[in-house]
């Protein structure tokens, strides 16, 4: 029981990671069906902002949390109105589209082993090192953090799509951009906004994961791959379905490696990603209706 | 132009002509040897170690009058431990025809790049600090002065079926760690053990806690752990955690300044494969000659490495050249070193000498590294 409870905790915390990846992804699909490779090299620097804004410069967390967020945000949405904007005037393709997101990785990675150097660098946690002791179960405080950070994102994800009206303009654009247009809603504004956030949430989704891995340039990859196997298994498109499927990926890494084989826990992730793939194409909650290229 | 002024014109170009050749017999030409090292980033404490040992010793060569009375200028360049930037200097000195010795890189990926280039300009190449077992292999003009990886694995799986009861192993899924989990699987099967526990991880993995509970589970009293860098410090700190006592044991690179920085003091007591005892005599007179110079002791193999890399490159670059031309031939230098034998150098620990080949241009084997500790800042020796 207790090595089921250490293995859990480590779950969530992983999950939790994954899942504000997939929500970042599913944000940026949602107004602009565009699938972002660049998702893990954006957390990549929220991780990066950590060690200069609270490695070095010794900010105060939340200002080191806004700092990030804001910075990978305003990288993200000067990509779109410089090399997204350009191609869309271009009519190039979606597809084309996606592979300048995959530049995007490529720049990121290049200009991060520059100025951040190419070894691992220690993030700051706003949180104890030291170990908490329940009954068996040891929990690092910043575990706790990192559970708890992603259920308030989350939460106001979840409010700002269902009560707010700029919440509900975005996702009308993701459905169906021509009628949104005749309402009054300006989709290009749409899509800046969905890819301030998209970038913003990845920012910090590094920023929490980097006390745990350290931050290093290539660390990107692996978060796109998992947030991406996670967001796909949740379904495209849907917040709930990011958080179950990022908790779902979590699960599979840590009880795999825990009770099965470490050697085998990519694998169990992805037999899960292609069984749901083959009985629900859309994910286990997302909608038919997303599919189409509008952007 | 007058007939005179052609004469004029041909004889001071005679005189010019014979004065320089005069002059190269006066004193012979300086021959320029390379070092490609990592000058910038985090592994700069490399790069900054072997620069200092090179350097002192070409001034000691210089001072001695040089290879065959040439004297040497040493041509040291920064590749930032980065492939692209490692391969363009590598062409470089090749293109460069005064230069006859190169030394470097330090790091694995830009040793295993700039092959290529030394073997299609049939140039011998002397690296430092590398570790990969593919640079030696396959490379006629490659010759690797650090103990290559399986060697390491090697000496690893030797001290912990001498010193552990459940031994367990745990390596990352990266060309290094499969590579040498196969060497270390190998040894301990050699000495009759078999291992309590097999964990792998993904280099980078953001929680190892996985693992680090099963080897707990298992009981390991003894964990070779074949990961580097940050999953070395992950390894330590998430073993602190959840309290698995196990010795760890790991490669030489655990002992580094950027290792031991993430791991914030929990790789205290954690062993390290090393080619270097700081008290063998060799050793020792290095330590004191590069202390005498530049002011500081260095801990780690690399400086040692750089010293005898060009200690051993002088003995065969005297037979690559001459005092009477200013030629120098590589092809000769490569058979030099591939003759090189009985060597006492300051890296290698106990009675071990390095020993060079053909075919066999690695500078240690097992024999020549042991087990050292990690003490706060320190590094100690182990129990043997």
């Amino acid at each position: 029981m207790t090595e089921f409870l250490q293995l859990l905790i480590g779950a969530l915390t992983l999950g939790s990671i994954y899942a504000l990846i997939a929500l970042g992804f599913n944000l940026i699909f949602s107004s602009s069906r565009l699938m972002n490779f660049a998702q893990g090299d954006l957390a990549m620097l929220g991780a990066m902002c950590g060690v200069t804004l609270g490695g070095t410069l010794h900010l105060p967390y939340l200002l080191v949390a806004l700092g990030a967020a804001a910075f990978a945000g305003l990288v993200f949405v000067a990509f779109q109105l410089s090399v997204l904007q350009q191609l869309v005037r271009q009519r190039a393709t979606l597809t084309s589209m996606v592979m300048a997101t995959l530049a995007l990785s490529i720049f990121l990675q290049g200009v991060a082993q520059l100025v951040w150097g190419r070894l691992e660098r220690p993030v700051p946690t706003p949180m104890s090192t030291t170990p908490l002791h329940l009954g068996g179960v040891v929990i690092i405080p910043h575990d706790l953090f990192v559970i708890a950070l992603a259920t308030v994102a989350f939460l106001l994800m979840r409010l700002f799509f269902a009560r707010t009206l700029l919440g509900k303009a975005l996702l009308a654009t993701g459905y169906e951009p021509e009628a949104a247009r005749l309402v009054g809603i300006d989709p290009r504004r749409m899509v800046l906004v969905t890819f301030m956030l998209g970038g913003g949430f990845a920012a910090l989704a590094g920023l929490i994961i980097g006390p745990l891995t350290f931050a290093a340039p290539w660390m990107g990859l692996s978060l796109a791959v998992n947030g991406f196997a996670a967001s796909m298994i949740g379904g495209l498109g849907s917040t709930t379905g990011a958080l179950i499927g990022g908790l779902l990926v979590g699960a599979l890494h840590t009880f795999g490696a825990g009770y099965v084989s470490s050697a085998y826990s990519d694998t169990f992730v992805f037999l899960a990603l292609m069984l749901v793939l083959f009985g629900r194409p859309s994910g286990l909650l997302g909608s038919p209706m997303v599919t189409g290229e509008h952007f | 132009m007058t007939r005179a002024k052609a004469v004029i014109g041909f004889g001071a170009a005679f005189i010019i002509a014979v004065g320089a050749h005069s002059a190269a017999h006066a004193a012979p030409a300086t021959f320029e040897i390379g070092l490609s090292a990592a000058l910038s980033g985090q592994v700069a404490f490399i790069g900054d170690a072997v620069q200092k040992a090179i350097t002192l010793r070409v001034e000691q060569i210089n001072a001695a009058g040089g290879i065959n009375g040439h004297p040497l200028k040493l041509v040291v360049e920064d590749d930032k431990c980065d492939p692209t930037a490692g391969v363009s200097i590598a062409q470089r000195f090749v293109n460069n025809d005064a230069m006859v010795g190169v030394f470097g890189p330090l790091c694995s990926a830009v040793s295993i790049a700039v092959k290529p280039a030394f073997a299609r300009a049939k140039m011998v190449d002397l690296t430092v600090a590398s570790t990969a077992d593919a640079i030696a292999k396959d490379a006629p003009w490659t010759f690797q002065l650090a103990a290559p990886d399986s060697v390491y694995a090697t000496t690893l799986a030797n001290y912990a079926a001498a010193h552990g009861k459940r031994i367990a192993v745990l390596n990352d899924t990266s060309a290094f760690g499969l590579g040498a989990y196969s060497t270390v699987a190998q040894v301990l099967k050699q000495h009759g053990v078999t291992e309590v526990a097999h964990e792998q991880i993904t280099a980078g993995q953001p929680d190892i806690s996985p693992q680090v509970l099963s080897l707990k589970n298992a009981g390991a009293d003894f964990v070779i752990a074949l990961v580097l860098g940050g999953d070395a410090a992950k390894l330590c700190l998430t073993s602190r955690d959840l309290g698995l006592k196990a010795q760890l044991a790991g490669q030489t690179a655990w002992s580094f300044p950027n290792v031991l920085t993430l791991a914030k003091g929990a790789c205290d007591g954690a062993l390290f494969t090393d080619p270097f005892d700081p008290q063998k005599p060799e050793a020792k007179a290095f330590l004191d000659q590069y202390e005498k110079r530049w002011g500081d002791r260095p801990q780690s193999y690399f400086a040692a490495a750089g010293w005898d890399a060009v200690g051993i490159w002088a003995e065969a670059a005297k037979s690559a050249s001459s005092a009477s031309s200013d030629t120098f031939d590589q092809a000769k230098l490569q058979a030099a070193l591939e003759s090189a034998h009985n060597y006492r150098g300051a890296i290698g620990v106990g009675d071990v000498t390095i020993n060079f080949g053909p075919g066999q241009h690695v500078a240690l084997t097992a024999s020549g590294t042991h087990m050292r500790l990690i003490q706060g800042d320190k590094l100690v020796a182990a129990a043997p």
